[in-house]
């Protein structure tokens, strides 16, 4: 059986999954990112990721054109988030309870939505975002199919680790972004404006989730399913912190738990004598003990979940 | 509702009735808060402590896990023994379940909004796992059920005419309990007072990590008490999809109880009445039940929104004004 495992843990197929696995982590906790150094606890990122799901699969429904998919999901992101940017910046609310408002919202919505355009019992497939082998470089061998044989939302994602990283630390938009998020009171009186740069930051979380989430609908399955994202949006919530609120630790840490959540899938097909329900909660106890191990490393940006209010 | 194609007026007609219509649907309503209430509590003691429990659904589980292990386990007993040991299995189990993220809070620092959602995945596979294996009934029909509970180990009948079991009563017990708690002794100053900051707390002198510990691990006991209750007066047998999210609803139910006990207990029957309507009105006008969960999320962003201090920043300053403006009037008169 022990064979079996470790056959398993070295096939292409495996490390294919997990890196497909790792990418609607990685989009999310990239977006969340952004918008914890701006000081916004984004929990709703579990709905705009469902929001994005199926608002991708409506998209490429109507359209037979994938790429509307992929945008309709992006502005589904944005627009679950103007929510989130509303209440959390202009209201002052909690921001935590706000995200748990979307959350609860966005699943009935999104169900309530696919039955009304679907019906009960069908669950139409779509035309999804087939693999994309990028010339010369998918031709090598091993790293070929690994690496450059994925879906366009894969290469995007991860063409976004370098991107997101340079704006953050290189870029005066970066800093004046982080500086809110560390000490708003300072960061208003150079002049810089919170509250635009937090929605600005909430926004561009929210297109990051939308994207996200269209992968478990336009890369995944093609379909859509209710509450499909299985908390997903949740793990992307651990990954930042485990990633210690950077792009470079987010994507290895989001590596790691998609080979899980490859692992528990692959097990499962292979019938082994494995207990498979506990195999699915590994992930998140793995998230728990990553969490639980990396105690007094990681800082949070220090205005983090502080609503600003101008006086 | 007005996209559905369904008249607003009528879907909503359908709730109110569907909700309390007829004493059993009452009864219904009833039932379906009593989770709501005491997960709702779960939530809203260790709010008031500044913690947000979102671990509700795997106290639920594990509670429930915990009760019917016991109900199974000690068959035989009379009921005046065999029910109080249930109750103290659910609320154990779910105190077990609440420990640990009040541990790594208070201990490790550790976010417990992470901890406890993965807390909940995880009790939710733990159960799933023991229902399909351990704990399934041969005579199952091949449902991953557990066996029925013996009668000894459930919360019986008390209202017939409206089919509502003991489990309201539990509830609405804790609910005064914890008011009591709450605001009448020391326990629940110093859970207020950590609420406030803990290093003021800890200034006082007050002990903030047990007392973190100790309201996480409280809270966690409530929800086991809803699972416990039902499996034990409503369903009779453990399952892994016994839970529609009361865990999740939960934290709206506290919310908009604003953290209250007498508050919870409202919100609570209010919440029940509307999920008991909406599934009725998807029987009767075929509306989707989903419908619930969007109220639940208006409601719950309307409560809040309405809290905000930027509102009452707005309307002090208009009060302001508007006496700035009658003043000159006055000093001519």
């Amino acid at each position: 059986m022990l064979e079996t495992l470790i056959q398993l843990l070295l096939s292409i197929d495996f490390l294919v999954a997990s890196i497909r696995f790792s990418t609607p982590l990685l989009g999310a906790s990239l977006g969340e990112i952004i918008s914890e150094r701006a000081g916004v606890v984004n929990i709703g990122l579990e709905g705009m990721m469902l929001c994005g799901a199926l608002a991708g699969v409506l998209g490429s429904y109507m359209t037979g054109n994938p790429w509307f998919g992929l945008l309709a999901a992006v502005l589904a992101g944005v627009l679950v988030a103007l929510i989130q940017a509303f209440f959390s910046i202009t209201l002052a609310v909690d921001q935590v309870v706000v995200g748990m408002a979307l959350n609860i919202g966005s699943l009935g919505l999104t169900t309530y939505v696919s039955r009304l355009v679907f019906g009960l019992t069908e669950r139409p497939r779509v035309t999804g975002l087939a693999p994309l082998k990028l010339p010369f470089l998918g031709d090598l061998p091993v790293l070929g199919p690994i690496l450059f044989n994925q879906s366009a939302v894969v290469y995007l994602t991860y063409l976004l680790v370098p991107v997101v990283a340079f704006v953050l630390m290189r870029t005066e938009w970066g800093l004046k972004l982080r500086a809110v998020g560390e000490h708003p009171e300072a960061a208003a009186s150079v002049g810089v404006p919170v509250a635009r740069v937090r929605y600005v930051a909430v926004l561009l979380c929210g297109a990051l989730a939308g994207m996200a989430g269209s992968f478990f609908s336009l890369v995944q399955l093609n379909a859509f399913v209710e509450g499909m994202t299985g908390g997903r949006g949740f793990i992307a919530l651990a990954v930042v912190i485990v990633g210690k609120w950077t792009p470079r630790r987010a994507a290895l840490t989001a590596l790691l738990f998609g080979a899980l959540d490859a692992m528990a899938l692959r097990t499962q097909a292979l019938a082994v004598d494995l207990p498979y329900h506990l195999l699915l909660a590994l992930p998140y106890l793995v998230t728990l003990l990553v969490y639980a191990g990396l105690v007094g490393q990681a800082r949070a940006p220090a205005a983090l979940g502080r609503p600003f209010v101008r006086d | 509702m007005a996209f559905a194609g369904i008249d607003p007026w009528v879907g909503f007609k359908a709730i109110v009735q569907g909700a309390l219509g007829t004493p059993s649907r009452v009864g219904a309503t009833v039932t379906k808060a009593t989770p709501l209430i005491l997960a709702g509590l779960a939530v809203a003691l260790p709010f008031r402590c500044g913690l947000l429990n979102i671990g509700g659904e795997g106290q639920i589980y594990i509670g429930a896990l915990a009760a019917t292990l016991v109900a199974l386990g000690l068959d035989g007993l009379p009921w005046p023994v065999h029910m109080p040991l249930v109750i103290l299995a659910g609320f154990g189990g779910g105190m077990l379940w609440g420990a640990i993220p009040g541990w790594l809070r208070a201990r490790l620092k550790l976010n417990e909004l992470i901890t406890t959602i993965m807390l909940n995945y995880i009790a939710f596979w733990i159960v799933s796992y023991l229902v399909h294996g351990a704990m399934k009934d041969p005579q199952g029909g091949g449902y991953p059920w557990s066996v029925e509970i013996p009668a000894s180990a459930t919360l019986p009948i008390i209202l017939t005419r409206f089919r509502i079991n003991l489990g309201i009563v539990v509830a609405s017990v804790l609910a005064v309990v914890s008011h009591f708690v709450l605001w009448n002794t020391c326990f629940g100053f110093e859970m207020r007072a950590v609420g406030c900051g803990p290093p003021a707390a800890r200034f006082a002198g007050i002990n903030a990590e047990r007392t973190i510990v100790l309201t996480l691990a409280l809270g966690g006991g409530l929800a086991g008490l809803a699972g416990m209750a039902e499996i034990m007066g409503v369903q009779y047998r453990l399952s892994d999809f016994f839970s529609p999210g009361y865990g999740y609803d939960a934290v709206v139910v506290a919310l908009v109880g604003q953290s209250n006990p007498v508050g919870v207990v409202l919100a609570g029957l209010f919440f029940g009445a509307l999920r008991n309507g909406a599934e009725s009105a998807s029987r009767s006008i075929a509306m989707p039940t989903s419908i619930s969960l969007i109220i639940q999320a208006l409601t719950l962003l309307f409560v809040i929104g309405s809290n905000s201090v930027v509102f009452a920043r707005i309307w002090r300053k208009r009060r302001q004004t508007r006496a700035r403006d009658v003043d000159p009037i006055a000093s001519i008169h």
